[in-house]
């Protein structure tokens, strides 16, 4: 299988209120074709900055970032910008952020910046709301619509321009459990169908089961579970502190 | 187990086998199902149908209706993990670190069995079942929801904890360094 995204000892610090906060320390990861990869995190652990960082969004202070074989550090914005709307593509929770159709919304990536027609593009448009099954959801916008309706029109959008690599962001948060079930599930089968690597930022272990591999977030960490098959296990650091200051040390 | 043979009249084995396959993660010994089996047998709320096949009694029906309507317990919390936290000391810090990184890693491990379970059982054909089509298997989905819920709680538990752990080794490291320079000082300046 080839790796549609690869992440190699990627680090991101961020200073916040005088204290400085380690996002990430060394972070491997590698996502196949076809295949979804769940990042287990509780909120404000940082998987939306390693999802950004995937996507181009923003850079990581040490480390490589890799889309198809193309480190993302040595692209132009321009290069950049034209990848996240055409082979990358996110899904969250945010919206269009104004009044519109939902049709209009999921066609919008597609409008801009693109060579296709506006008809072409509606048809495509169209057609991944059918896919999802949100088609009833194209004359309705936004605020009337349910979050279950919001996060397939996310990932309809997402999906529309057919991209290679698809970031979802804590999508199912707010969804019970069939509707995560179902969402999981079509995100499965659209990795397959599709060979669209999917890396899934969740904050609910429910939202895990339908992946083919599930890593978690903590403390600016990634892990993957020791029985896995492949991805890289953080090695456990070496925690010796001075033996004569540990021994008489106390915390306080 | 009276559900399991409500369900299904089964020989021990059979019993033995779904046990394991609807409630994994509760790690029923191998000898559960014969030894419950025979004290059913012995309470009259199961029966043998013929020489190794068991069915529920009118009793043993009741039995577990009654079970089904009735509360259920709290769990008990008790952790040897929150004992040696509570009992540690500066310097075990790096070593329970450790023990809460393996345990985080082998929870992640449970959770990977679930979701291994659920693509093995292939569950697509039931992801939009309805009550009418296949009950036990939605049932099973709120069961596996639950403890994906319980690993994944226990993981960002964990997660946190040695978050916290590792800040404060931090805090004793820099600690004992300042005191080592504070008494190099001492020593330059005494010599």
């Amino acid at each position: 299988m080839s790796a549609v995204l690869q992440m190699a000892e990627v680090s991101k610090r961020y200073r916040r209120g005088g204290r400085e906060l380690h996002v990430l320390r060394d972070a491997d990861l590698e996502l196949h074709a076809g295949e979804v990869l769940s990042v287990l995190g509780m909120r404000g652990q940082g998987k939306t900055t390693l999802l950004r960082i995937a996507a181009g969004m923003e850079s990581a202070d040490a480390g490589v970032v890799s889309f198809d074989g193309r480190d993302l550090a040595t692209l132009s914005d321009g290069e950049l910008s034209r990848l996240l709307g055409a082979r990358i593509a996110w899904a969250g929770k945010s919206g269009p952020g104004m009044r519109m159709r939902m049709l209009d919304y999921v066609a919008m990536p597609l409008l801009v910046g693109s060579k296709s027609s506006k008809r072409a593009a509606y048809a495509q448009a169209q057609s991944a709301l059918e896919r999802v099954g949100a088609q009833a959801c194209a004359d309705t916008e936004w605020e009337s619509i349910s979050d279950w309706e919001r996060a397939l029109v996310e990932i309809a959008q997402a999906i529309a321009a057919q991209p290679a690599l698809l970031l979802v962001d804590d999508v199912t948060d707010t969804l019970g459990i069939r509707e995560t079930d179902e969402l999981t599930a079509l995100l499965r089968e659209l990795a397959r169908d599709r060979r669209l690597g999917v890396l899934m930022s969740v904050s609910d272990a429910q939202a895990t089961l339908w992946s083919d591999r599930i890593m978690t977030l903590s403390g600016g960490r990634l892990t993957q579970g020791p029985q896995a098959p492949s991805g890289n296990v953080i090695e456990f650091p070496d925690l010796g502190i001075p033996r004569r200051g540990a021994e008489r040390g106390s915390i306080s | 187990m009276l559900g399991l043979i409500i369900e299904q009249p089964d020989r021990g084995f059979g019993v033995e086998r779904r046990l394991g396959e609807r409630f994994s993660s509760a790690r029923f010994s191998y000898s559960t199902a014969y030894n419950a089996l025979y004290r059913l047998e012995k309470d009259g709320l199961v029966r043998l149908v013929d020489e190794d096949t068991y069915e529920v009694t009118p009793e043993g029906s009741q039995r577990f209706r009654a079970w089904l309507r009735a509360p259920t317990s709290m769990p008990v919390l008790r952790e040897e993990l929150h004992a040696k936290i509570a009992l540690c000391e500066p310097r075990d810090l790096p070593r329970l670190i450790d023990v809460v990184h393996t345990e985080e890693l082998a929870c992640i491990s449970e959770l990977d069995g679930i979701r291994e379970r659920v693509l093995a059982e292939q569950r697509e054909a039931t992801v939009r079942a309805t009550v009418d089509e296949d009950w036990t298997r939605l049932m099973d989905r709120g069961v596996v929801h639950g403890e994906a819920a319980f690993w994944g709680g226990r993981i960002a538990q964990l997660g946190q904890l040695r978050n916290y752990l590792e800040e404060l080794r931090d805090e004793a490291e820099r600690r004992a360094l300042r005191e080592h320079r504070r008494e190099d000082g001492r020593a330059r300046r005494a010599g």
